[in-house]
């Protein structure tokens, strides 16, 4: 900014209120034009803060031409800084700016009338000064108005002027310039430029009664408010004309006579071919508006409303681009209305954008509704998926009622765990026979609060309980012998036979379930039975002998029998052996099945027991022709063990093979040991045992078919107790057999044999050659 | 060697067991030997220790016996301590006598499995000390 400082050289009052100042240049370069103005700024000196109230725009009454001296004029408005100006004395210092303002005079021009009011006379002055100092022949007319003669300034000067120009014309109003004495003076200069400076509202008069008499507004020349007040700044015209919204002001009949640099970018159309034809906003109409719309269009703005709305346009090139438009009546200072304005924001990125982000919309909204429709699928199929669910759960809660049903109504006692024992199921069977009420009972641990012993009341530890097992091992247990006892509540105990089984999930162990039973009953009754046959054998057995004794006595007796009497009396000691045998072995099974056996524990030469044993039965290996081959290895050792158990073992197996090898068959016997077992093997080529029978060799009472009616004396008891003795020594038997070609069996039996044990009873030994 | 006036004391618990007692004592009597008898271990003990025979034979029925107590008191008496005797039974219950008896003088015959010339034949051998 241009700012230097003046002196003040003179004050004079111009006129009522009026007040003139001149600022000397003295060689001070300041160049203006006739016609512009400056900004004077007072010092602090001044008694006024140098700030932007502290400055004014003041018109420069004096010509470019006078290099000595800077004339201004101004009313007095009692203002701080008129005041201030008012009260400066001649020499004090003031700053000013500028030189300021468009309107000056135009460089060709026919003729130019000058509108003035008040002190708007300054500047124009100081453009009449400029005209006649250079003797331009040009026609000038000033219609100057004031209120009285009393606030016009430079009447004296203006009359001096129409001395020295004869191209000037002065017209002079007292009181008000009415819209009728302006045409009245202008009636003969529609085609001159014209100059309007003045208060607002006599400027505003003056440019509409111009206008509308005919004057092009582009010869209309005037200093709007904005531009006067804000000097510094860009002008309201030149404001508008670089709006950043496009603008173009129409008449009232809808001709354009404006446009601004926007909406010649945004229409395409250029300035001076839309304002010199008689072109309307029709050539920017896109056609997508019917008449009707253009019809409201008009009867609204004609009502002086403002209508505002987005618009798709033509451009020159035929495209079409959106506005957002905002057209408002322009209206006179009578208010009446002589054009409009119309304000257009290129909205066509934003609608670009928009369409563009309404597409997003929609193809998203498109992506929405496919997934809502697959959600919606899948809420169906949830449904459906719970449905399901629903009547699983009502069949899981029948099959529950089920097995909660069955598990209350067995007779067996139910107990379940977790892993660490404690418990979380338990039936009333299992209720009952604790005597612990389930409340009682679940989550505390099975093994605290049920302790297990053995049959003598010895505590059995947790690790050897099945159900512990069950949990670290994964291995089910099932106990039959006589071991396990439960301790009630009221401390009395019961026997139980027990399987503990592990509960698994995914492989791993998660709990045990173990059902048991009460067997105190089973026990008495097996041992009544046990005790009957017992006691039964024993009767049984005191007959038997005393026909054994008796039918000795008769045989050896003097009386000299025929030998018809002495068969029959064989025949009687025949049946009765056979008797003798038969309860003899119904006593060993009953003895084995207590579990009461003796064993002893003492060496023997077990090849002399095989000898004594097929020794005995020489009438029955001679009589049926059979080829008896022992074979005996040399290196047997004496073995330890129960001797009589073993005779018992190794008779029925050798009896047995004499009795089911028909006549002319042979049998062999094999001794042999291969350090830790003594190894028996008889083998023989009888009637062999039928395939689909050999796995019940071994259990009670049962005699093979091929058999029975060979041999109406087997008992089917034989085997079953050399395989019992077996168990109960430790040793081991099997057999191959065939049908009609024989069996052999394979007994093993512990060198060291088995430790003595202290029982009750002994097994009764058949069939030595006693009798 | 002759066992004619060898004295055995037949001690038989079972009174109805004549059809026994009566073939026994006639087998002994036929074998030579001098036989007493007695019907149950009391009396059987009172025989003993007054006739001081050269073997008892003692028939005993398991487990229900007090002949086992007989034999008890019998080893307590300087005569009886080294009295041969035999066991017979008809059902072996070797836990129960090993109890009151060492093996030594531990000899019994199951009476079942036995003819008489065969409990003759032990008789004969216990008394000439071969088994």
């Amino acid at each position: 900014m241009n700012r230097i400082t003046l002196p003040i050289i003179s004050k004079k009052i111009v006129a009522l209120n009026t007040l003139q100042v001149s600022f000397g240049l003295n060689g001070v370069k300041f160049d203006f034009q006739a016609g512009q103005y400056i900004r004077v700024v007072l010092p602090k000196l001044l008694g006024t803060p140098d700030a932007s109230d502290s400055g004014r725009e003041l018109s420069i009454v004096s010509s470019p031409n006078n290099k000595k001296e800077l004339t201004v004029v101004f009313r007095l408005s009692g203002s701080k800084f008129k005041n201030a100006i008012a009260l400066a004395k001649v020499g004090d210092n003031v700053f000013v700016e500028g030189p300021y303002g468009q309107m000056v005079l135009p460089k060709n021009f026919d003729s130019i009338v000058f509108v003035a009011g008040g002190t708007g006379i300054a500047q124009f002055m100081s453009m009449i000064n400029y005209a006649t100092e250079n003797k331009l022949p040009n026609k000038i007319k000033l219609i100057y108005a004031n209120k009285s003669n009393e606030t016009a300034t430079y009447l004296p000067a203006l009359e001096t002027l129409l001395e020295q120009n004869s191209s000037f014309i002065l017209e002079k109003i007292f009181g008000t310039l009415t819209p009728e004495i302006l045409k009245q003076y202008t009636a003969q200069d529609v085609g001159a430029a014209f100059y309007v400076s003045g208060p607002g509202a006599m400027s505003d008069t003056v440019i509409d009664t111009l206008v509308s008499s005919g004057v092009s507004e582009q010869r209309i020349h005037f200093e709007d408010v904005i531009t006067r007040l804000y000097p510094n700044r860009v002008s309201l015209s030149s404001m508008i004309d670089r709006s950043a919204e496009g603008v173009f002001i129409t008449d009232l009949h809808g001709v354009i006579r404006y446009v601004n640099r926007e909406w010649e970018r945004i229409s395409g159309w250029a300035s001076e071919e839309v304002v010199a034809g008689k072109f309307t906003p029709r050539i920017i109409r896109s056609g997508k508006y019917g008449k009707e719309f253009y019809e409201d269009f008009w009867t609204r703005i004609l009502n002086g409303e403002t209508f505002h709305k987005d618009f798709v346009n033509k451009r020159r090139d035929g495209n079409l681009y959106s506005v957002d438009e905002i057209t408002m009546p322009l209206r006179n200072a009578a208010g009446d209305i002589f054009g409009f304005i119309t304000f257009q924001r290129d909205i066509s990125e934003r609608v670009a954008l928009q369409e563009k982000m309404e597409s997003l919309v929609a193809n998203r909204t498109e992506e929405l509704n496919k997934r809502i429709g697959e959600l919606n699928d899948v809420r169906v199929a949830t449904f459906n998926l719970l449905d399901d669910l629903e009547n699983d759960r009502a069949e899981l809660s029948l099959g529950k009622a089920k097995d909660e049903a069955l598990l209350e109504s067995l007779g067996d006692g139910v107990i379940a765990t977790d892993l660490n024992g404690r418990i979380i199921l338990m039936n009333k069977a299992a209720q009952t026979m604790f005597g612990w009420h389930p409340e009682a009972m679940v989550g505390k641990s099975l093994f605290d609060t049920v302790p297990v012993e053995d049959e003598k009341g010895k505590l059995i530890s947790r690790e050897e309980q099945p159900m512990q097992r069950a949990l670290t091992t994964t291995t089910t247990t099932t106990t039959t012998g006589p071991t396990y006892h439960y301790v009630r509540k009221d401390k009395t105990k019961f026997p139980v036979a027990i399987v503990a089984s592990p509960v698994m999930l995914d492989n791993k162990v998660v709990g045990a379930v173990e059902v048991f039973r009460d067997i105190s009953e089973e026990q008495r009754v097996d041992r009544a039975k046990t005790e009957f046959v017992s006691l039964a054998s024993h009767q049984l057995r005191t007959p038997p002998t005393i026909i054994k004794w008796n039918t000795e006595l008769l045989k050896n007796s003097k009386n000299n029998l025929d030998k018809r009497e002495m068969k029959m009396i064989d025949e009687i000691n025949i049946a009765n052996e056979r008797m003798i045998r038969l309860v003899g072995s119904l006593l060993n099974v009953s003895r084995l099945e207590l579990g009461t056996i003796d064993i002893k524990f003492q060496s023997m030469n077990i090849t002399k027991i095989v000898d004594e044993i097929i020794f005995e039965l020489t009438s029955d290996i001679s009589v049926r022709n059979i080829e008896m081959k022992k074979n005996y290895s040399n290196n047997i050792p004496d073995l330890t063990g129960d001797s009589d158990l073993y005779s018992i073992i190794f008779q029925n197996l050798i009896t047995n093979a004499v009795k089911y090898t028909p006549s002319r068959g042979r049998i062999e016997v094999t001794l042999s040991a291969d350090g830790q077992n003594f190894l028996f093997n008889v083998r023989d080529n009888g009637y062999g045992i039928p395939k689909d029978q050999q796995k019940y060799v071994f259990t009670k009472l049962f005699r093979a078919d091929n058999v029975k009616a060979i041999d109406t004396d087997g008992t089917g008891l034989g085997l079953y107790i050399a395989k019992s003795v077996l168990d109960l020594v430790g040793g081991s038997i099997r057999f191959e057999s065939e049908e009609k070609k024989g069996t052999t069996f394979y007994v093993e039996l512990p060198i060291k044999g088995v430790k003595a044990r202290g029982g009750s009873t002994k097994l009764v030994t058949n069939n030595f050659l006693r009798s | 060697m002759t066992f004619e006036n060898k004295k055995i004391l037949v001690v038989e618990e079972v009174e109805d067991e004549a059809g026994l007692r009566t073939a026994l004592h006639e087998k002994l009597s036929d074998e030579g030997f001098s036989v007493l008898e007695a019907r149950d271990g009391e009396e059987g003990l009172e025989v003993a220790l007054r006739n001081h025979p050269d073997l008892i034979l003692l028939d005993i029925i398991m487990p229900h016996t007090n002949g086992l107590k007989m034999l008890k008191k019998l080893r307590e008496d300087t005569w009886g301590r080294t009295a041969k005797v035999i066991i017979l039974t008809n059902l072996g219950n070797s836990g129960s006598i090993a109890n009151v008896m060492d093996s030594e003088t531990f000899d019994y015959i199951i009476k079942s499995d036995a003819n008489m010339t065969y409990i003759v034949q032990k008789i004969k051998d216990k008394l000439r000390g071969t088994k």
